[in-house]
């Protein structure tokens, strides 16, 4: 049988790194078997990749634990397009969206031009002293 | 990402044992970030100053993926197994 393409939803408040990161990749799971793929399954690997970089950038510099605010996730597939969001009440990031992917000797800075280069759209806007980040990927 | 700092202590203790040859077993890593391939890089780091090598064996799909978008693939030489990353070793 083929993949299955029911709606699928899945929400979280995400406040600590190690932790956020299992909540992101277990939600992940919970698509596969709600829309009955596999682990190899390729698009949801890049997908889950982009994941996990902007949601470890989401909690390491979101800073929820300073603020005491948590970070609020949401997964949502529909119509064969797999949607994530971020709401984190971190600094402004704009300055970090245009990088360039660093030479291979550097030790950091990869995160979030690797997630561009998964997704189908990134989409990223400061509302208050908030960020919304929206991933997009079509399966 | 989890097993990063001992990644690092286990890297340190071999490049003072000398020459340091290492294969990294990727068989058990279901999930590589980049954070992680910072630890590896950084790993690198210190073995190539030691005049050593580094190889990684039996990366996983996502893995792969993660080396290839990075180009990282061009300084990590990735075998299928061990065995194969040992030979000429």
């Amino acid at each position: 049988m083929g993949p299955k393409e029911e709606p699928f939803e899945f929400r979280a408040t995400l406040t600590v790194l190690d932790q956020g990161l299992d909540t992101l990749h277990q939600s992940v799971d919970r698509l596969r078997q709600a829309t009955g793929r596999d682990e190899s399954d390729p698009q949801l690997i890049l997908f889950e990749t982009a994941l996990g970089e902007i949601g470890a950038n989401v909690l390491t510099h979101g800073r929820p634990q300073e603020v005491g605010v948590p970070v609020e996730y949401m997964l949502r597939f529909e119509g064969g397009t797999v949607i994530a969001s971020f709401v984190d009440p971190g600094p402004p990031v704009h300055e970090h969206l245009a990088r360039e992917m660093p030479d291979v000797w550097s030790e950091d800075g990869r995160g979030l031009v690797l997630a561009r280069s998964l997704l189908d759209e990134l989409g990223y806007e400061r509302d208050g002293e908030l960020n919304r980040w929206r991933l997009v990927k079509r399966l | 990402m989890v097993g990063a700092p001992a990644l690092k202590d286990v890297i340190s203790e071999v490049v003072k044992s000398g020459l340091p040859r290492v294969v990294i077993d990727m068989e058990g890593v279901s999930f590589v970030d980049s954070t992680g391939l910072g630890s590896v890089i950084s790993a690198l780091k210190q073995i190539k100053g030691s005049q050593g090598e580094l190889r990684l064996a039996a990366p996983n799909q996502q893995v792969r993926v993660v080396l290839e978008l990075t180009t990282l693939d061009r300084v990590f030489p990735y075998y299928a197994t061990v065995e194969e990353a040992l030979t000429g070793f």
